[in-house]
C-alpha cells in the first residue's frame, strides 16, 4: 500500500512538473533552454512513479 | 607538503578558529547525545548563523559537529539503548550489554578512546590522499563531472533506500526543487508561482530544516519509548580492555575510513560494517569491548574521511557532506578541485583543526561525561518546543520574510509523509544541492560538443563513471527483485 501511495505521489508531482516546465523555453540540445532540463527530471520523477504503481499492485497480489 | 601543514596549523590555532573547533565539538557532542536530534538538521539549523563567518571557521565548526556527534551519541547508546544518532544503533548492542553488567564506565571510556584513535589516524588519511585526488580532478570537465555527480546521487539513491526506485524519485524531487529559482543561463525566472521569495530559489536551510529538523521534532515527540538512565559510572575499564581494544579500534578505522571516501558512505554505514568485520574476530552481542570500540572508532573515521571527497572534488557523498557544500557555495567558494589549491588555509586548517577537536572531545566526553547524562534526562516537553522555535526562527532570520516559515513548515509535512511511506530522505538534499551544478555542467557539456554525447563516451573517466552508475541501476534492480 505503502508503494502504491508513494508512487502516486511521484506520478503527480511528476505530472505537475512537466505541465510547468512546458511554459519554458525547451531550446535544443547544444543550447538548452530553461524549461529542458526540469521537464527530463520531472519525466524522470513520473516514470519512477508509475513504476512504483506498477510494482505496488504486483507485491499486492 | 610542509609549508602547507605549517599553514594548517597556524589556521587551526588561531584563536577565533580554536573557539569554533571547540563550539563545534560541544554543540556536536549536545547533539550527538540527544536522541531525536541528528546532525543534519542541527547544521541546518546553523546554517543562517554562518553567513557573517569566514569559510574556514564554518567549515571547522561544521566538521566539528558533525565528528563530535560520533562522540556524544555512543553515551546515549550505552547508557539507555537508545542511540543519539543512527550511526551508534549497533553500539547498542555490546554497549547496552555492558551497562547491564555493570560496566557503563568501562564502555564510555572506550567509546571515547576509539573514536579518538580513529579521529587521529583519519586526520592523517585526509591529509595524505585528499591532495593526490585533487589532481586527478584537475582532469575533469565538464563532461566528467556531471557523470561524477550523476553517480553519486544514483549511488545514494540506492544505497540509502530499501526500495532503489522510490530513492531515485527522491534525489529526482531534489533536483527539481533546486530548479526552483532564476536559470543561471537564460536569466529566466523558473517555478516561482509568482511568489517573490522563489525568485532566487528556495533556501538550502528552509529544505534542511524542514525535511530533516521538523520531522524529526514530530517523530521524536510521538516516540514513546521511557528514557531510564543507568548512573553508575565509577568503573573504569581495566589494563584488559584496554589491552582488547586497540587492534579492534584499528580495524574499525580502517573500515570507516575507506567507507567514508565512497559516495552514499557515511558515519551510519561505517559503524555497521565494522561491527559486523568485527564478529569475525571476536565474540560480540553479550557486552564485549570490541562490540563497542569497532563501531565507534569506525563511525568517527568515516564522518572525518567523507571530507576528502567534499573538500577535493567537491562532491558530497551524504545529507550532512551536501549542507556542508551548499554553505561552501554560499560562501561564495565554487566546489572543486581548485579549493585545496586556490584556498589552502581552507583544506588545511579544517584538516588540522581535527586533531585539536579529537582532543577536545576525549576531555569533553570522557571526564565531563557526568553532565551529558544529566542533558538526556531533559523532558522533551521543554527540549522539542524550543528547538521548534528555533527552526523557525532559523528559517525566518535569512530573508526576514514570512514566506520562508511556510515553505519550511510544507517541508516539514512532505518529511513526515516521505517517513510515513518509509522513504529515507537523503537523496533529496543531495539532488537538491547537486541538481544546479549538475545542470550547469551538463548544460556547459553539451554545448562544447554541439549538442552530441560523443565526449559522454569516448572520455575514459566519463566510461568508468558510466559503468558505475550502471552497477549501481544493476544493484538497485538486483535489490529490488530479491524482495
Amino acid at each position: 500500500m505503502k508503494t502504491i501511495l508513494s508512487g502516486i505521489l511521484y506520478s503527480i508531482i511528476g505530472v505537475a512538473g512537466v505541465i510547468l516546465s512546458n511554459k519554458y523555453p525547451m531550446g535544443e540540445l547544444y543550447m538548452m533552454g530553461p524549461g529542458l532540463f526540469p521537464s527530463i527530471i520531472s519525466s524522470g520523477i513520473l516514470i519512477c512513479g508509475l513504476i512504483l504503481i506498477l510494482k505496488g499492485m504486483i507485491d499486492a497480489r | 607538503m610542509l609549508d602547507n601543514l605549517a599553514l594548517g596549523f597556524a589556521t587551526a590555532f588561531s584563536l577565533q578558529n580554536i573557539f569554533y573547533c571547540f563550539m563545534g565539538c560541544f554543540l556536536g557532542t549536545i547533539v550527538g547525545v540527544l536522541p531525536g536530534i541528528s546532525v543534519v538538521s542541527t547544521l541546518s539549523i546553523l546554517i543562517p548563523l554562518t553567513y557573517t563567518l569566514s569559510p574556514t571557521s564554518t567549515l571547522i565548526m561544521m566538521a566539528g559537529i558533525y565528528y563530535g556527534a560520533q562522540y556524544g551519541s555512543s553515551t546515549c547508546a550505552i547508557l539507555i539503548n537508545n542511540p543519539g544518532e543512527n550511526s551508534s544503533v549497533i553500539t547498542c548492542i555490546d554497549g547496552y550489554a555492558m551497562t547491564q553488567n555493570g560496566r557503563a564506565g568501562a564502555a564510555i571510556v572506550v567509546a571515547g578512546l576509539s573514536s579518538f584513535i580513529a579521529g587521529c589516524i583519519a586526520t592523517v588519511i585526509i591529509a595524505l590522499f585528499a591532495p593526490s585526488l585533487t589532481e586527478l580532478a584537475f582532469k575533469f570537465g565538464p563532461a566528467e563531472y556531471s557523470c561524477m555527480m550523476l553517480m553519486g546521487l544514483i549511488s545514494i539513491a540506492v544505497l540509502t533506500n530499501n526500495d532503489p526506485v522510490a530513492g531515485i524519485a527522491v534525489g529526482l524531487l531534489g533536483m527539481l526543487l533546486g530548479c526552483i529559482g532564476t536559470d543561471v543561463n537564460s536569466a529566466i525566472s523558473r517555478f516561482n508561482f509568482g511568489v517573490n521569495a522563489l525568485v532566487d530559489g528556495v533556501g538550502v536551510n528552509n529544505i534542511a530544516v524542514g525535511i530533516f529538523g521538523v520531522t524529526e521534532l514530530i517523530r521524536g515527540y510521538l516516540d514513546k519509548t521511557p528514557r531510564v538512565v543507568h548512573s553508575k559510572l565509577n568503573i573504569m575499564p581495566n589494563k584488559d580492555d584496554l589491552k582488547r581494544m586497540w587492534p579492534a579500534a584499528l580495524r574499525g578505522t580502517g573500515i570507516g575510513s575507506f567507507l567514508g571516501l565512497l559516495p552514499g558512505g557515511g558515519a551510519a554505514i561505517a559503524s555497521y560494517m565494522s561491527y559486523v568485520f568485527e564478529k569475525r574476530f571476536s565474540k560480540l552481542g553479550n557486552g564485549a569491548i570490541e562490540g563497542v570500540a569497532a563501531p565507534e572508532a569506525g563511525n568517527n573515521a568515516a564522518a572525518q574521511t567523507g571530507f576528502i571527497p567534499l573538500l577535493a572534488m567537491g562532491i558530497p557523498e551524504n545529507a550532512v557532506m551536501s549542507i556542508m557544500l551548499a554553505t561552501m557555495i554560499i560562501a561564495g567558494i565554487q566546489p572543486g578541485p581548485s579549493v585545496i589549491v586556490n584556498q589552502p588555509e581552507l583544506f588545511w586548517g579544517v584538516t588540522v583543526s581535527m586533531l585539536i577537536g579529537n582532543l577536545i572531545l576525549v576531555i569533553l566526553n570522557i571526564p565531563l561525561v557526568g553532565i551529558w547524562v544529566k542533558l538526556i534526562s531533559i523532558p522533551k516537553h521543554l527540549l522539542f518546543p524550543l528547538i521548534f522555535l528555533l527552526c523557525v526562527y532559523g528559517a525566518y532570520v535569512v530573508n526576514h520574510s514570512g514566506v520562508d516559515v511556510i515553505i519550511m513548515l510544507v517541508l516539514g509535512v512532505l518529511g513526515y509523509v516521505f517517513y510515513l511511506l518509509d522513504i529515507q530522505p537523503a537523496p533529496l538534499m543531495l539532488g537538491f544541492v547537486l541538481g544546479p551544478l549538475f545542470e550547469e555542467y551538463f548544460r556547459r557539456a553539451m554545448s562544447i560538443s554541439r549538442g552530441s554525447f560523443e565526449p559522454f563516451l569516448t572520455s575514459p573517466i566519463c566510461v568508468v563513471l558510466l559503468l558505475l552508475i550502471g552497477g549501481f541501476l544493476i544493484l538497485g534492480l538486483y535489490k529490488m527483485v530479491k524482495r
